[in-house]
């Protein structure tokens, strides 16, 4: 346990170091809320009501889609990954180190909307805040494991910058956190619950839904996962 | 005699391309071991079978001891700290770490560098580093000095020996020859995934043939001696170069013919071009 502990801080404290990742984990998404924050307030009746749970859906799911492969495919190129290897030290570890240093991360980045908004924006507080956490917690295990499959399967990060925009983007612009969703078409009201931020912000907003296609999306995420790391194991002697 | 590693009969291709076929070898207990190859004969292939990296398609090995591996291409993440890597490394080895062996590999001097900082030669010290952590029985090296400066090589090859001494196996994956020569006791050369010669250093270097070429005022008659002649001048090839210099002289002055130029060629690098290329 303590090397797998020590190898978690040390990835935590890598992030840290690493400014590309601490744009995508801290700076974009607190800019991004500041500016926009300031914007919505100015255009927008009653957006104090859903302004927590929009910025936050934001800034996981640009720190967790863009910002946490990034690790993954520096640990899991060749040379990185054979070194780890034949010092026997288990690649799931690096899976998981990367993952739970990510959501750290990402937390913080949600805890200071949290603290922040209401304050600097006059935006409501959840009525419920254990519901508000543990829908959180799902929220971010489920973007996490998302950015831990394109970590794993996309080889180069030119590539990673190009595939992850296909989650990203329609993310931003159909989850409804920029705009209701009764706004869109119907056959785009569709297609935003495939996206995981749909039913996260929902879940953060207090709008009835149900947690059940994250918990199943995290599964299918899990599996694959679990294949990948199986096509680098170690032959055994 | 104790072996610490026992290859036998290895067989590895990579999408039908064979690259090993069938190498069979012992490492004695305490020994040093050359791999020596041109590019893609199947070194580095047969050490990371060694090493458990790849899978074996046919064959066994066999190690008896605790391993440590520096590989021929390692590297860590950019933002990590070297006395973070050694302390995450030995965390995962069980130890705690050798601040005398920091010393000798002269790593204290840049323990707070990230990784992207290093120069080629530090990163090869800290792997060196990594791969002694446990403290090994056998060291497996894949071309340890190169890209290292002279100061550099010195000093790996100074590690090199106080682990032989300490009767530590190593097995070396080398380009340079003259590296070979100065610490291993065994040599294979392996040529198309097939062992070329197996046997000691001293024997790569005393069984050698001498490419002796010569260049007369005129062409003599030369008999009892195969030679080549290419712009007249006299190619010889000898392992017996005192006995052939002296039937080409007895027969040469009675000729009245005169030696305008000598030039004897005899290096471990041309016995191990015979070996490695067939030449």
């Amino acid at each position: 346990m303590k090397p797998f502990l020590y190898g978690l801080l040390l990835q935590w404290k890598m992030n840290l170091r690493n400014k590309d990742i601490v744009v995508f984990y801290y700076l974009v998404p607190l800019l991004f809320y500041l500016f926009m924050s300031t914007v919505f307030i100015a255009i927008m009746p009653n957006v104090q009501q859903t302004l927590i749970a929009s910025m936050t859906i934001f800034g996981i799911t640009m720190g967790g889609i863009l910002g946490s492969p990034y690790p993954l495919i520096e640990l899991f190129s060749y040379d990185i990954r054979k070194s780890y290897q034949v010092a026997n030290i288990p690649l799931y570890t690096l899976v998981l180190s990367n993952f739970l240093s990510a959501f750290i991360h990402l937390l913080i980045m949600s805890l200071i909307i949290f603290i922040s908004a209401p304050i600097l924006f006059q935006a409501t507080l959840p009525t419920d805040i254990l519901h508000y956490l543990l829908s959180l917690i799902l929220i971010l295990c489920t973007t996490l494991s998302i950015g831990t499959i394109f970590g794993l399967y996309v080889k180069s990060s030119a590539k990673l910058a190009m595939y992850t925009q296909i989650i990203f983007l329609p993310s931003i612009v159909l989850s409804g956190i920029m705009f209701p969703l009764d706004l869109l078409p119907s056959f785009l009201q569709i297609c935003s619950f495939l996206l995981p931020a749909t039913w996260g912000y929902q879940l953060l907003a207090e709008i009835p839904s149900s947690p059940f296609p994250l918990f199943l999306l995290s599964g299918i995420c899990l599996y694959c996962i679990y294949k990948r790391l199986i096509t680098y194991k170690k032959t055994t002697q | 005699m104790t072996y610490a590693i026992t290859v036998d009969n290895l067989y590895k291709s990579y999408d039908q391309h064979p690259v090993l076929k069938g190498i069979s070898f012992t490492i004695n207990k305490g020994e040093i071991f050359a791999l020596l190859g041109m590019n893609g004969a199947g070194k580095t292939t047969t050490l990371e079978c060694i090493e458990g990296l790849l899978k074996i398609d046919k064959g066994r090995v066999l190690i008896h001891g605790t391993c440590g591996v520096q590989l021929q291409n390692s590297s860590l993440p950019k933002n990590m700290k070297v006395i973070e890597a050694l302390q995450y490394f030995a965390k995962w080895a069980n130890t705690t770490l050798n601040k005398d062996l920091l010393h000798q590999l002269d790593i204290h001097h840049f323990m707070n560098k990230q990784y992207y900082q290093l120069s080629t030669g530090q990163k090869r010290k800290l792997h060196l580093a990594i791969s002694l952590l446990n403290n090994p029985d056998i060291l497996i090296l894949d071309e340890p000095t190169s890209g290292l400066d002279v100061e550099g090589r010195i000093l790996i090859h100074k590690e090199i020996k106080k682990l032989k001494e300490l009767n530590k196996t190593i097995i070396l994956a080398s380009h340079d020859l003259q590296e070979v020569q100065e610490l291993c006791d065994r040599v294979a050369i392996i040529k198309d995934g097939e062992i070329a010669f197996l046997d000691t250093c001293d024997k790569l270097i005393n069984d050698q043939q001498y490419h002796l070429s010569i260049q007369f005022s005129s062409l003599p008659t030369i008999r009892n001696i195969q030679y080549q002649m290419h712009n007249h001048t006299f190619q010889f090839t000898t392992s017996n170069i005192e006995d052939t210099l002296q039937l080409i002289l007895e027969q040469v002055y009675p000729q009245q013919i005169s030696i305008i130029n000598i030039k004897l060629e005899s290096d471990i690098q041309s016995r191990f071009l015979d070996y490695a290329k067939g030449e």
